[in-house]
């Protein structure tokens, strides 16, 4: 008897590699043979469906991160950075995705630097774009909640300490709902309107109004990241730190 | 193949000659009746006697005109010269037809020599073309047609003759100074006067072996045709490349006309400028769309053979890797292709040995590179193909030649007896190659269900987030109210029992009065007990439950009260507890009263 299960064992172990491999396997089959543009429809393909299904995890993450990868391998920048930024929008700590996104970033043409930015605001966005907007929301009502506990346990604490360190506890969750409820906000704020873009054609002029009679005011190129801040018919005003003007909606992706 | 046999066997027959003696007839293939024409016989020997074959149905007109020349190519700077004579007979054919003609037979050393036969076609004089009227040398035609009767008319002239006027980026052209000339002998060059600068152009001086003078029909006249100046020319861009005109020096001799009484006899010098027209190549660019990443630049036809001269040494033995690259096409702009040899191998430029020939369809041969390196570390390396892409000029498509890769094994150096030293180990910081994308990511998304994405989160200011924020506001303040409200309450219940604390214990004492009066001695203790205990819990706000003597005593000592009365309390209690079950007298029952009521009046007294 045992033999006969050995036996079985070992024939499914031989039939397991013919099995139909998932789509998503079949990308990166295809992107590890260097065949960058299947790979780039089938993980596309893949988020298509999650999407249409409305489930979009956290997991998708990786989808978008080899997306961006095959997309890099092509040499299509523009696209490259939307889907690692896409990626981070659903794991904002993914450690590769950071790096990559990193990497092509320093292979486009613009290089923003905004000097009005200081460090200690540098290091509060970093720490914002560090988590998701339901950690920042679940985190600020965590910590509501603490600030009515402690108000409580100050107002009927029996013990004088218990009472000051309740209080403490109190005043000092206050603040921290505050801070986090600012930054759910700022974060649902970026994502549920889709502030950010990125620009999908490789150059194109910043005008300074909507029509093609505008002043060129200046000049922006693909896998820049810009923040959309009007829109009006085919038009949308973007900001580059201190840059600010209108470029046609179609040049850009929103993340 | 016929010809090159023939000519072989030719050698062999004159095998006592140091050269082939070439004598060969050159005429036209159809004439117009009644019109001369010429054919001629071109010796490149010094000879004469030249029997002419015979012609039946022409009429001969003129000649032999006997007429020698030198032509002159230039390879590298140097100069060869070639001799050629030539015998000119003037026909004129009456009757059309076709006729053959018989070859002549010329004495060269005493050696008898036979030219090869012609076939004319005779047409009538209506049906024959009519005369070109080309450009530069309309005039030149015009005054030979008016002068028919002058055969030997002298016309000397250049052209700039390209093999190609349309090609690639660095396809090879080539370009070539040709002197036409006809009734001049003696031609010589005399100099260089003007020559393009070639812009546009890389060049290469043809390697062809010196290119004879021979006849040629051009313009519908036959000419001895000289090939000055020759270059293979590899355009560097795309677009209409002009090369500017170039001028040269010749200096010849016309021959005398002996039927000119005016005329010289033996002819005189004559020395004429020539140039040489304006040419203009159209260069296409080389297609950018699937233009290989290490595209070469070569621009032909090319193969590879690898060879490497060992897959398994010592460390610190050297690997060759040979690369002979043979082929057609702009060699000499092939870049040498990279080797990347893995890490530990410490890796020498490349030797290249060149091999090739300028021809007139580019440059052939061979290149071969030698790439040496040693490696300094065993262990097992792969190195990766080499790659030559270049853009293959046959089939106009970019082709990319690779070695295989090889599998390098390095075994560990052989370490020689004698050699006590220790070598020296060092440590090394882990080296930065190359920066790229890290790789994709292999796990799968877990099928999620619909709408997963939807449910998973709490959006701000959705009605879930609102809910999270204000149930447990709402909670915290009706627990606020209820607990307030309670704490008042039992606050009143305490405040009520201390208010009547005083009146409880004397209705207590009144009634243990009564039970002493009637004699019921246990009761009245348990009811003088009873009152100095519900007296102190009222005031002191102990629950029954912790009331004990010890609490007591410290909750009066925490309020101030005086030892003494802690005291008494203490024994007021202890007394009546313990008096309950023991026997006692009138009298002690009435002290027992009395004193119990002084304890509550000083308490009273306290305000506690």
């Amino acid at each position: 008897m045992k033999r006969v299960y050995t036996v079985i064992a070992v024939l499914i172990a031989a039939l397991l590699p013919l099995q139909a491999q998932s789509p998503f396997e079949q990308a990166n089959t295809a992107y590890s043979q260097s065949n960058y543009a299947e790979a780039i429809s089938g993980y596309e393909q893949i988020l298509q469906d999650a999407q249409a299904r409305d489930a979009l995890t956290d997991d998708y993450a990786e989808v978008y991160y080899n997306l961006g990868n095959a997309y890099y391998k092509q040499g299509e920048l523009g696209h490259a950075i939307l889907s690692y930024e896409r990626a981070l929008r659903l794991k904002p700590r993914m450690r590769d995705a950071k790096q990559n996104l990193e990497f092509v970033e320093q292979r486009i043409t613009d290089r923003i630097d905004d000097t009005r930015s200081f460090f200690l605001q540098d290091w509060l966005i970093t720490l914002r774009n560090n988590f998701r907007e339901s950690t920042w929301t679940w985190l600020s009502i965590v910590l509501f909640w603490l600030v009515l506990a402690g108000l409580l346990l100050f107002l009927f604490g029996r013990e004088a300490a218990l009472r000051k360190a309740a209080f403490h506890v109190a005043w000092i969750s206050l603040l921290l709902t505050v801070y986090t409820g600012i930054n759910a906000g700022t974060l649902h704020s970026r994502d549920a309107a889709q502030q950010e873009a990125i620009i999908m054609q490789g150059v194109v002029n910043a005008k300074s109004s909507p029509d093609q009679s505008g002043t060129d005011l200046f000049q922006l190129h693909e896998g820049t990241k810009v923040r959309i801040t009007d829109t009006l018919g085919d038009w949308s005003e973007v900001r580059v730190a201190e840059w600010q003007g209108w470029i046609e909606t179609r040049m850009l992706e929103r993340i | 193949m016929k010809q090159r046999i023939a000519f072989i066997l030719f050698l062999l027959v004159s095998a006592g000659l140091c050269r082939a003696v070439d004598f060969r007839a050159v005429g036209p293939s159809q004439v117009p009746a009644n019109q001369p024409f010429q054919i001629q016989y071109i010796l490149d020997e010094k000879g004469d006697d030249i029997q002419p074959p015979g012609m039946p149905g022409f009429e001969l007109l003129a000649g032999p005109y006997t007429s020698t020349s030198s032509s002159f190519s230039f390879v590298n700077g140097k100069r060869t010269s070639t001799y050629q004579k030539t015998f000119t007979y003037t026909y004129l054919a009456s009757k059309p037809g076709t006729y053959t003609i018989g070859a002549a037979t010329v004495t060269v050393g005493g050696r008898k020599y036979r030219s090869n036969g012609l076939k004319i076609t005779v047409v009538r004089e209506e049906a024959a073309p009519a005369s070109q009227s080309s450009s530069s040398h309309e005039q030149q035609q015009e005054r030979s047609q008016s002068r028919q009767q002058r055969p030997q008319e002298t016309s000397i002239f250049l052209r700039t003759v390209l093999s190609k006027s349309h090609v690639h980026e660095q396809e090879p052209l080539t370009l070539s100074y040709k002197l036409y000339f006809i009734g001049a002998d003696n031609v010589q060059l005399a100099g260089v006067t003007k020559m393009p600068d070639f812009t546009g152009f890389l060049k290469q001086e043809s390697d062809n072996e010196p290119l004879q003078a021979h006849i040629e029909t051009y313009n519908g006249r036959q000419y001895n045709v000289a090939t000055i100046y020759k270059v293979l020319l590899y355009p560097q861009h795309s677009g209409e490349i002009t090369i500017t005109p170039a001028q040269f020096e010749v200096v010849y001799t016309i021959p005398g006309d002996g039927q000119d009484p005016f005329g010289q006899l033996y002819g005189y010098q004559a020395h004429k400028t020539l140039k040489a027209p304006a040419a203009t190549v159209q260069v296409e660019g080389l297609p950018q769309e699937n233009r290989p990443k290490q595209f070469s630049g070569g621009v032909g036809h090319f193969t590879m053979t690898p060879s490497i001269s060992a897959t398994e040494v010592s460390a610190n033995q050297p690997i060759t890797l040979r690369l002979d690259i043979t082929g057609n096409g702009n060699m000499k702009l092939l870049k040498t292709p990279e080797v990347n040899w893995p890490e530990g191998f410490d890796a020498y430029d490349p030797k290249v040995n060149n091999s090739y020939q300028n021809t007139d369809s580019g440059t052939t041969g061979t290149k071969s590179i030698e790439y040496l390196a040693i490696p300094r570390e065993p262990g097992d390396y792969t190195l990766p193909p080499v790659t030559l892409s270049y853009y293959d000029s046959e089939t106009n498509s970019y082709r990319t030649l690779s070695t295989p890769s090889y599998q390098l094994h390095i075994k560990r150096a052989q370490k020689s007896q004698d050699d006590g030293q220790v070598s020296d180990y060092s440590q090394e910081d882990i080296r930065q190659l190359a920066t790229d994308i890290r790789y994709i990511h292999s796990d799968e998304p877990q099928p999620t269900a619909d709408g997963a994405a939807r449910e998973s989160v709490v959006r701000t200011g959705s009605l879930a987030w609102w809910a999270l924020y204000i149930i447990p506001l709402l909670l915290t303040i009706v627990l606020i109210i209820l607990l307030r409200k309670y704490i008042r309450d039992n606050a009143d219940l305490t405040q009520v029992r201390y208010r009547k604390a005083n009146k409880v214990a004397r209705r207590r004492l009144k009634r243990a009065k009564t039970l002493m009066e009637t004699g019921q001695t246990t009761a009245f203790y348990e009811e003088i007990e009873r009152a100095a205990l519900s007296y102190l819990s009222d005031r002191l706000t102990i629950p029954t439950a912790e009331l004990t003597k010890e609490t007591i005593s410290q909750q009066l000592r925490g309020r101030g009260v005086s030892e003494t009365l802690i005291l008494e309390t203490d024994a007021v209690l202890s007394e009546a507890e313990f008096a309950r079950y023991a026997p006692s007298s009138e009298q002690d029952k009435q002290a027992m009263y009395n004193r119990t009521e002084d304890l509550i009046n000083h308490l009273e007294a306290e305000k506690l």
